[in-house]
């Protein structure tokens, strides 16, 4: 699940600086959560004249799909200077790869954990980062790598404070969860003889 | 001198201090001379404590060494990689550093560069396993070091007074396995909490040193601020009352002595040593230490 | 767009030894991977490895089931609790990416075995996380780091791509302009200087330094019960498309104009087609009676004009998408009212019989969508305790609900008290959406108080009528079940206008509400506009858009923007159960046979927790015996999926043909 977010106005404001600009927004994705009314508000603070057209449309990640904007689009971005979008990193990347024109982007993507089973993500950080070398085996299922600020693979740090985390205290400590869940399955052999190392 | 040398032959005695944000550093070792006696065997040095950029642990450990002292070169993984980590080993190797104390570190967060990358290549386990390995002549990828293996004693820490001391025992032991080979602990408030951890040690891991960590109480407020913000720490209600007791004896200091050296006493018999944390008053230490009668 | 995004493989053979000591008997749950072409081949070919080890290590698998998505806890809940249940006493590994692993570990209260490694796509060569779910693109990824700096890396993004992430520029590394770090790979700081210089790119003289730690936790979490917020609120699934409803909100309703001819279908309704009253040549008047109803599930048709019929002949129907029967009638502009229009000044002198035969009588179709014969609905036996009139209209553009609500609001509260007073129904709910604030203000000043308003959160597909009632009364509504059975009645607000319209006003379904709206290159006029049922689709093409709509680059949508279908011809008419005339540019090109990529977008939407993929594999791979596992009856025809498809398939098309080959 991604969540953009608007970049600062006087960051964009800067970008444009007074250049004809056409607007992309790209919706429907739905991993993609778009704060749609600050971009609209933003659009709207911005003068008319900066503005050449405005063009919501969904999957610019595809390259077929925005070479096949460009083209609708062609008579407006052609009256056009740069090419602003609000989309994730890769949208934008996609449609630089296009374009003519200079691309900039007026979001910051943030990642919150869990990708698709809605309701993964209620209680706890709960992801997968393709780190290349499951240790679930050895932490009670519970991945300390995206669950542990530290990602700590051995054991707690000793930072936590009444069951939180050093970092955090609204967060707990994914350690002691492991640590509970290990002695509840009685299973500490494999966790005990190895010392876990990460692979880059 | 190697610490392990003297465990169980002595009541082992250190002390910790912490580098200025400074390079400035000589007029300290004036003050280290004037009150880190004989008596104190070795001198811990923090790395960045609480993520705070500081002068560094490893020059400071070396200009200990070079003025007389025994360093404990504290590393934690938060600012270096494994490659890093390995090769200021060997540096503090090379200039005769020979008691490592080894951490994970606070997170970046906590400390004054809050937007830093935290590192944590290694944590505390596999870095006391990357330098048993380097004891042994190898490096962690396994390729063979050139020449003598060098010769460290591997310190870490433990938590005794923490609300979860069964993962603190768990890791604890994960440590040994790894090559750990003394223990200093968090800070003792509470000396029969103290002696319960040091039985269940006892039982599971036989004879491995540990050093109590001891402070001298400064306020009501530090204490009660400790409670609260510091991990692991349980200042009991009991020692509170006594420093609200007698304001003025409490503000010079007198009370915190008494009752640092009252803790002492009290677990002396259980530990191999003591780990003094001064947290600034360097100059109460010969104090304590002639309080405590040792 | 063909893709192998392989998230995850199967751990070597030596750690599985380990990890499977003593553990012989085992029941293997493996993921069928998601950002892989779905085709059978690759469904196959998925679980082999695993077999081929497991044989080498001679470890017995019980049951080895194979499941999408792994990662959803809606669709594979109950599946997954199943097996474990019935064998308990076995070992349980998981082949799947972390997410899944840590999802079924979740649901169980045992420990389980990983036998796979989550992997990062081979593109990356750093320590930077990249992270699924996200990219269409092989060579484009995201690494979601929260402070885009494509602005000053001319749109190419070198945390992602720099084996250093370098931000400030080029390391001295490169050779020959390829990387230090992979000899095939070019200097991607170079690509970037040269794409700043060419495109002529604001240059940054800041020193770029990445923020770690610059999400919060408490940050994080705020943002996750954000978003759970808006994706589970109310029903599972759902999609927020523009509204885009400003076009026409404020148009007050108009006539539309009279059409010179008018092309009345003999199916206007779900259920059988009406039976023509007329021939050729006879002259009829407006609201003439021009077609019976033909038994139980059948509706009169009247006529929309007056004048003569010109021809009774087979047009192509825009919802059955085949030529059917139409009463061809040549308008005279006249507007002779049949002898039977009449008012009735105080119906409430009126039995229930005379009441239910005048609403028969004039024809009245459910005008929620599916076209159901109101006097069907109405007449039923059933003790009803609810009645829902559903003002929620969620569908982007149309605005029909809404101005009937803001200009008729004292008809249709005539309306409801005449259902009301027809099945003796106590309690009454008026559901809108919160969209639409005037609607809701004035509703509520005049509203009388017995009839509940609920105002909704604005998600589509809200107005669906299973998903109100659960969302309204806490009830789930079991499949092949329909509300009456639990005494629950809804209906449609411009129905319950109808309804007034018909006993009151004497007035036979003849003309209804239709917004008529789309993109800004095509407009000569857009509005609300109450057009006669049969005006051909052409002669609101001319009067609506501009010389620019054609039918290549411009969409036509009847009746909606996410449930319309897509007209291709222009030679057809409206038919009762259209509310919405659509021109919107063409962006993308449809197709039945587009290849599904298994992102599972369609998964994550659908509001009744269904797997469309499913149905567009079956459908492509002509496999349908698994559609009765998949509950397809269900389907409402929402469309989300279809919405949310980033391989833009006709699923819903494929669920209609899908579900007539039944």
């Amino acid at each position: 699940m991604f969540v953009l977010k608007v970049k600062k106005q006087e960051e964009i404001f800067e970008l444009i600086n007074n250049k004809k600009t056409f607007v992309f927004i790209c919706e429907g994705c739905n991993e993609i959560f778009l704060y749609r009314e600050e971009i609209t508000k933003f659009l709207d603070s911005l003068s008319k004249e900066n503005i050449i057209d405005t063009k919501i449309v969904d999957y610019i990640c595809n390259p077929e799909y925005i070479k096949n904007y460009f083209e609708i689009f062609k008579k407006t971005i052609d009256l056009s200077d740069i090419i602003l979008i609000f989309s994730c990193g890769v949208g934008v990347q996609t449609a630089n790869k296009i374009s003519n024109l200079p691309v900039y982007t007026g979001c910051d993507t943030l990642h919150i954990p869990g990708y698709k089973g809605v309701e993964t993500v209620a209680d706890e950080n709960y992801d997968c980062i393709l780190c290349g070398n499951c240790y679930l085996n050895y932490t009670a299922n519970i991945c300390p790598l995206t669950s542990c600020p530290k990602e700590l693979l051995n054991g707690p740090c000793g930072g936590a404070k009444n069951g939180k985390c050093e970092i955090d205290n609204k967060k707990d400590c994914s350690w002691e969860k492991i640590f509970e869940k290990l002695k509840k399955y009685n299973n500490f052999e494999k966790i005990k003889n190895e010392i876990l190392t990460r692979k880059f | 001198m190697i610490l392990k040398d003297i465990f169980f032959k002595k009541f082992v005695i250190t002390a910790e201090i912490g580098p200025p944000k400074s390079w400035q550093v000589e007029s300290l070792i004036q003050q280290y001379k004037k009150y880190l006696t004989e008596k104190i065997d070795a001198i811990n040095v923090t790395d960045n404590q609480a993520s705070v950029m500081k002068f560094g642990s490893l020059g400071m450990s070396i200009l200990l060494k070079q003025n007389g002292f025994e360093p404990i070169y504290q590393i934690t993984c938060r600012d270096r990689n494994r490659i890093a980590l390995q090769s200021d080993i060997l540096n503090a190797a090379f200039f005769g550093i020979q008691n490592l104390l080894l951490l994970t570190g606070d997170h970046p967060i906590v400390g004054d560069h809050k937007n830093a990358k935290p590192v944590f290549d290694l944590d505390s386990v596999s870095l006391i396993y990357t330098v048993k390995n380097l004891m042994q002549g190898y490096d962690l990828a396994g390729n063979k070091l050139s020449g003598e293996p060098p010769k460290f004693c591997i310190g870490a820490a433990v938590a005794p007074e923490t609300e979860y001391l069964d993962s603190q025992i768990f890791k604890m032991e994960k440590k040994i396995n790894a090559g750990a080979e003394f223990f200093q602990t968090q800070l003792v408030f509470n000396p029969e909490k103290f002696i319960k951890f040091i039985n269940i040690v006892r039982k599971n891991f036989g004879k491995i040193p540990i050093m109590a960590g001891i402070t001298i109480l400064k306020s009501v407020n530090m204490a009660k601020f400790m409670n609260e913000n510091i991990p692991g720490i349980n200042i009991p209600e009991s020692i509170i009352k006594q420093l609200e007791l007698d304001k003025e004896k409490t503000k010079s200091g007198q009370k915190g002595l008494e009752i640092a050296a009252n803790i002492i006493k009290d677990i002396k018999p259980y530990c191999e040593g003591i780990h003094i944390m001064p947290l600034g008053w360097i100059n109460k230490i010969p104090q304590l230490l002639s309080l405590a009668e040792l | 767009m063909n893709l192998n995004f392989a998230k995850f493989d199967l751990k070597p053979e030596q750690e599985l030894k380990f990890l499977l000591k003593k553990k012989d008997d085992l029941i293997l749950i493996v993921c069928s991977k998601c950002f892989v072409n779905y085709t059978s081949e690759e469904v196959s070919q998925s679980c082999k490895p695993v077999f081929e080890i497991f044989k080498r290590l001679n470890k017995k698998i019980k049951k080895c089931i194979e499941l999408n998505f792994l990662c959803s806890t809606y669709i594979n809940k109950e599946k997954i609790l199943e097996i474990i249940n019935k064998y308990e006493r076995y070992e349980i590994c998981v082949f799947s990416c972390g997410l899944g692993i840590q999802n079924i570990a979740k649901l169980i209260e045992k420990e389980i075995v990983a036998i796979s490694n989550s992997i990062q796509p081979k593109y990356s060569y750093n320590s930077e996380t990249l992270h699924h779910g996200i990219s269409l693109d092989n060579d484009k990824f995201c690494a979601t780091c929260g402070e885009c700096f494509l602005n000053y890396t001319s749109g190419i993004c070198p945390i992602v791509e720099c084996p250093k992430s370098l931000l400030n520029g080029p390391c001295g590394g490169a050779k020959n302009a390829k990387c230090e770090v992979d000899k095939e790979k070019d200097c991607v700081w170079i690509k970037i200087y040269n794409i700043l210089k060419e495109k002529n790119y604001k240059t940054n003289s800041k020193v770029l330094i990445r923020k770690y730690n610059n999400l919060l936790f408490e940050e994080n979490k705020k943002l996750i019960e954000k978003n759970l917020a808006i994706r589970v609120k109310d029903f599972c699934g759902g999609v927020y498309p523009q509204e885009n409803k400003n076009i026409t909100q404020n148009i007050s309703t108009e006539k539309f104009l009279s059409p010179q001819i008018v092309k009345i279908f003999l199916s206007q309704h779900i259920g059988k087609p009406s039976i023509p009253l007329v021939k050729i040549g006879d002259y009829v008047f407006l609201g003439q009676k021009i077609a019976k109803s033909d038994g139980f599930l059948s509706a009169n048709i009247h006529s929309s004009v007056s004048g003569k019929v010109i021809d009774i002949k087979e047009i192509f129907h825009p919802i059955a998408k085949k030529n059917l029967p139409a009463i061809v009638i040549e308008n005279d502009n006249k507007e002779l009212k049949d002898y039977k229009i009449k008012p009735k000044n105080n119906w409430k002198n009126l039995n229930k019989q005379k009441i239910l035969e005048i609403i028969f009588e004039k024809g009245i179709v459910g005008l929620g969508g599916a076209m159901f014969p109101t006097h069907v609905k109405l007449s039923s036996n059933k003790k009803i305790d609810t009645l829902i009139i559903n003002a929620s209209e969620c569908e982007p553009y149309i605005n029909v609900d809404n101005r009937t609500i803001l200009e008729n609001t004292k008809e249709i509260i005539e309306g409801i008290n005449i259902i009301k007073f027809l099945l003796d129904i106590k309690n009454t709910i008026f559901a809108i959406e919160d969209n639409k604030i005037e609607a809701i203000e004035k509703l509520r000043s005049i509203l009388p108080k017995e009839i509940k308003i609920e105002v909704l959160k604005t998600k589509y597909p809200q107005g669906a009528e299973k998903i109100l009632i659960k969302k309204l009364l806490n009830l789930k509504i079991p499949k092949n079940k329909i509300p009456l059975e639990y005494g629950i009645l809804v209906h449609n607000i411009s129905t319950v206008y109808l309804i007034y319209k018909a006993v009151v006003e004497g007035i036979p379904f003849i003309e209804r509400t239709v917004t008529i709206a789309g993109d800004e290159e095509i407009k000569k006029k857009y509005g609300n506009y109450i057009i006669k049922i049969g005006t051909p689709i052409d002669f609101i093409v001319k009067n609506s858009f501009n010389e620019n709509f054609n039918l290549e680059k411009f969409l036509l949508k009847f009746s909606g923007y996410i449930m319309g279908v897509e007209l291709k011809t222009l030679d057809t008419a409206i038919i009762k159960g259209c509310n919405s005339i659509l021109g919107l540019i063409k962006k993308n090109n449809y197709s039945l046979y587009n290849k599904c990529i298994k992102c599972g977008r369609c998964v994550d939407v659908c509001p009744m927790e269904l797997e469309p993929l499913e149905f567009v594999f079956s459908y492509q791979e002509n496999k349908m015996d698994n559609l009765e596992r998949l509950n397809m009856k269900n389907c409402i025809e929402c469309g989300c999926c279809e919405y949310i498809c980033p391989s833009k398939i006709y699923i819903v098309e494929i669920i209609k043909q899908l579900k007539n080959r039944f």
